[in-house]
């Protein structure tokens, strides 16, 4: 049988479960966290962070560090006028009318994009 | 398989049968009952062999049922006992590492006890070195070691920014200042190294 895995993508903090002997259990992180922040970032050098490493480097790359992003997930754009203003990143449209999040030049889509990388640092 | 077969078969016999002049029509009749009979002899018994097969299968998945329902119960038990074990292993380690930090805890009384009766701040302070080497030595054994950060290239991966400032004459993403101390445990990161970062 296949293994049952278990994502629970949070605002703020993610965790990843995967089921043992009928019970499942977490995944820690690399530094041995059960849970790990919810961000997403792209370095300068187009390297993509994730979790804590992400969240570490967030006040030196406000534009490319993507965080809180279930906020805007399966969002319009005319949907989300405060939550756009209060982030560093930019929030932009597409030509659907959904949220794109602007990233060194490109239009990520929460849900595809950047729902994924969280928990894997 | 098997009684497909015999039914094409008696399908053939029959339209062979139809095939032939009414003139000699008992022979095939007789001919067919023989034939019935045969084939529902053959059916009893092989009914017979099938219900003894279920027999046999059942008493092999209710005997790998009992083997399967075991085995979960003896890997519950298993999980139940690493699970007791290791916290209790967890237990004796911190007992070891706080006998070692004991020592440490009695130098630091000796120390103040020392300090409220007299007034050499001089010898004071090279106690609390003494006293700090020995705190450090018994860290390092423990596989701590302190993270360098100052002057080199921000890294996430060890240094946590708390702010990021325009500094001249420096080149950007460099670490300008620790805020506070990182370490790393056996290689690694236990906590990050708070530090500014120049823009």
């Amino acid at each position: 049988m296949g293994k049952v895995i278990g994502i629970d993508l949070g605002t703020t903090n993610s965790c990843v479960a995967v089921m043992e002997g009928g019970e499942p259990k977490v995944i820690p992180n690399r530094e041995g966290g059960r849970t790990s922040p919810s961000v997403v970032a792209f370095a300068k050098s187009g390297e993509r962070l994730a979790g804590l490493v992400a969240k570490r480097q967030a006040i030196t790359n406000p534009e490319n560090t993507v965080f809180s992003i279930k906020r805007f997930m399966g969002r319009r754009f005319k949907e989300v006028p405060e939550e756009s203003k209060i982030v560093p990143y930019e929030v932009t449209q597409a030509s659907n009318g959904d949220v794109r999040i602007a990233i060194l030049g490109q239009g990520l889509c929460p849900a595809r994009d950047l729902g994924n990388g969280a928990p894997g640092a | 398989m098997m009684s497909k077969d015999k039914s094409d078969e008696e399908r053939e016999i029959e339209m062979k049968s139809g095939d032939e002049p009414q003139a000699a029509d008992a022979k095939p009749e007789e001919h067919r009952n023989r034939r019935h009979e045969a084939s529902s002899k053959e059916l009893v018994a092989e009914l017979d062999t099938l219900s003894e097969e279920l027999d046999r299968v059942q008493v092999e998945l209710e005997e790998t049922k009992d083997k399967f329902l075991r085995g979960l119960a003896d890997f519950d038990n298993y999980r139940k006992r690493v699970t007791r074990e290791r916290a209790q292993l967890t237990k004796c380690a911190n007992e070891d590492l706080i006998k070692r930090l004991l020592d440490v805890v009695d130098n630091i009384e000796r120390a103040l006890d020392a300090a409220s009766e007299s007034e050499d701040f001089d010898g004071f302070k090279k106690g609390m070195e003494l006293i700090y080497d020995h705190l450090k030595g018994i860290l390092t054994k423990e596989g701590l070691c302190p993270i360098v950060c100052l002057g080199e290239p921000f890294d996430p991966n060890y240094h946590e920014a708390v702010m990021a400032l325009e500094k001249e004459g420096h080149e950007s993403d460099k670490v300008v200042e620790e805020v506070q101390k990182g370490y790393m445990l056996d290689g690694r990161v236990i906590r990050p190294s708070k530090v500014v970062v120049s823009k």
